[in-house]
């Protein structure tokens, strides 16, 4: 026992870079869809599809939900117009993020806006659609909220937004390679230089003797 | 000068101090009253603070990214270790999500007894709230208190589930365990006991100058600045908003019982005390009522599946935690794990307030409002 105990752990090869492939997931079986249900009696809506006609993509209700999907092009115009003009008004921006589809080539992220009406108690959900690398604008003067929440999607998903007034890395620290909730980002990915230089930790190499995996 | 923004490491401060009669403090990360690995760049004129830099992800985990190599099942753990103050809370949060996205109907028991705890785990996480406020504040003998109260509530949690702080209370379709025998009467002994305590805290607080003088006129957010930067939860119903999830969007089984939302007038830090001591006395109200209507049967849903695959869609849940609106986005491919599972955390969003409270105060108000705003590290950072 104690000689196996002595062994050097084994040591995972140097990490990948961010750019491997994902990991695998577990294989996909036919799965039924959350009820998708077109919003067509609903006054807000009407207002919206007139005003701005072909840059609302669709207006669905998914799972007794109201999402719509816009052009990036009208976003903010149709996002000021809910805060400011619309009744009811959504005043409160509750969340803000990004999800990544790799499979759509083309527009493979998705920004998420989750919209709040105080006074009506009421939900809304504005999706829009980018391509890698392309930016889009931000929404920090509409609600301050967005300030926060735009910097994490920066630092999570790499999306740039225009005229944010302070777009810095916020959870990661400076200097970080990669942006870890892309599918593209290995799970066990690790900066091995960034933690060397910064943290003076480095790893041993696979034929060292000493037990454990940091000198 | 050069922008608050700009500072990396101490050297930079070191160097912008010299060039002008401004002083950059750094506050943080371990320091006793940031609760937790907080890390504050203040910029101060002698004692005022002109403006202010949070630094959070000291213990960012990446949990939104494990979550998307788990199992649904093998998630609902995490969800105790992002807000570990309130882990009932959480884990009520993340269960729910799951069932609303399966259209699962949990039983009508399920439902009290996840009432009775989460409202438990709400006195719990303001008793630890107001320990470590008044602490901040300088009052010690409230914080010896409070603790003694939590105590009880930590102590009924680890009879229930085996463990007093990440509980992993509940599963997807309802709880592993029944009640254990004594559990009313031990929740019903301590709420009958809890009012003495409020008031007894209350004695020491309410009139103490002390503590109106670092309170009162501190950290003033008006109703309209709070909903723009998207306060949730006590500091947002301290500014005068009366906005609670529990009643703007019932879940489990709040509809059927009574209880007020309190709230404040002046959205000062002495208005958020005053709110979360009359939330505190509500909830003891829900858990009376919730004690009394208990209702016999199943815990666990008869049709809880075993592998759980949400249908492909997407889903957006939120439910009032004691910091604040919890929401969890989730995308479904249909697959076994999520395809995104996104944490809205209510302390990073109140958080951000921070900057717009504090601008103009003293550096001791800094420590009052960090306190008054509750928030968890945990959650921030994931």
């Amino acid at each position: 026992m104690a000689e196996e105990d002595n062994k050097p752990q084994e040591i995972n090869p140097t990490a990948k870079s961010p750019s491997e492939t994902p990991v695998k997931k577990l294989p996909r079986r036919a799965a039924g869809a959350m009820p998708v249900v077109e919003i067509k009696d609903d006054l807000l809506v009407k207002t919206l599809q007139e005003k701005f006609g072909k840059n609302i993509l669709s207006a669905n209700e998914i799972n007794s939900q109201q999402v719509l999907q816009v052009e990036k092009i009208a976003l903010t115009k149709i996002l000021l117009y809910l805060k400011d003009n619309a009744t009811p008004s959504f005043s409160m921006l509750t969340d803000l993020t990004a999800v990544h589809f790799p499979d759509q080539a083309e527009q493979p992220f998705e920004m998420v806006y989750q919209l709040y009406s105080i006074a009506d108690k009421r939900r809304l959900r504005i999706k829009t659609r980018l391509a890698d690398g392309e930016t889009i604008p931000t929404v920090t003067n509409i609600w301050a909220t967005a300030n926060w929440l735009e910097r994490e999607v920066y630092d999570l998903f790499g999306i740039h937004f225009d005229e944010h007034p302070d777009l810095r890395r916020i959870l990661l620290p400076n200097g970080w390679k990669g942006h870890p909730l892309r599918k593209e980002h290995y799970l066990e990915y690790k900066d091995n230089e960034w933690v060397e230089e910064n943290l003076q930790i480095r790893e041993l190499s696979s034929d060292s003797d000493f037990i454990g995996k940091f000198e | 000068m050069a922008d608050i923004t700009d500072i990396t490491d101490i050297t930079d401060i070191i160097e912008q101090e010299n060039e002008s009669n401004e002083m950059i403090l750094s506050m943080g990360p371990q320091h006793p009253s940031t609760h937790g690995v907080l890390r504050v760049v203040l910029k101060l004129d002698g004692e005022i603070v002109t403006d202010l830099d949070c630094d959070i992800g000291y213990l960012h985990r990446g949990v939104e990214k494990i979550c998307e190599h788990r199992n649904y099942q093998m998630i609902a753990p995490y969800f105790d270790r992002t807000d570990y103050i309130a882990a009932v809370s959480n884990g009520l949060c993340y269960v729910e999500t799951i069932e609303k996205a399966l259209n699962l109907e949990i039983p009508l028991r399920a439902q009290y007894l996840r009432v009775i705890l989460v409202e438990l785990n709400r006195l719990s996480s303001h008793l630890l709230w107001l320990a470590t406020h008044a602490l901040d504040i300088g009052a010690v003998t409230v914080f010896l208190w409070a603790f003694r109260e939590r105590e009880e509530i930590l102590k009924i949690f680890e009879n229930f589930f085996g463990a007093r702080l990440t509980c992993h209370a509940f599963r997807i379709g309802g709880m592993t365990y029944d009640a254990y025998d004594g559990f009313q009467a031990q929740v019903k002994s301590f709420c009958d006991r809890f009012p003495k305590c409020l008031e007894d805290y209350e004695t020491l607080l309410n009139t103490n100058r002390i503590w109106l003088s670092r309170t009162v006129g501190i950290g003033i957010i008006s109703s309209d600045d709070a909903i723009n930067i998207g306060l949730t939860g006590p500091p947002l119903r301290g500014s005068g908003v009366e906005w609670d999830i529990r009643k703007a969007h019932p879940y489990e089984c709040y509809s059927d019982l009574e209880f007020d939302i309190p709230y404040g007038e002046n959205g000062d830090t002495y208005d958020r005390y005053l709110v979360r001591m009359e939330e505190m006395r509500q909830s003891r109200r829900i858990i009376l009522q919730a004690l009394e209507k208990l209702p016999d049967g199943e815990v666990m849903a008869p049709k809880a599946p075993k592998t759980v695959k949400p249908p492909i869609g997407e889903y957006y849940h939120s439910i009032e935690s004691p910091k604040g609106e919890l929401g969890i986005y989730l995308v479904s491919d249909g697959s076994a794990q999520p395809a995104r599972l996104r944490i809205r955390p209510p302390s990073f969003v109140n958080l951000q307030a921070l900057r717009q409270m504090a601008i103009g105060h003293l550096v001791a108000d800094v420590v009052a409002i960090i306190g008054t705003l509750d928030i968890v590290l945990g959650e921030i950072d994931r």
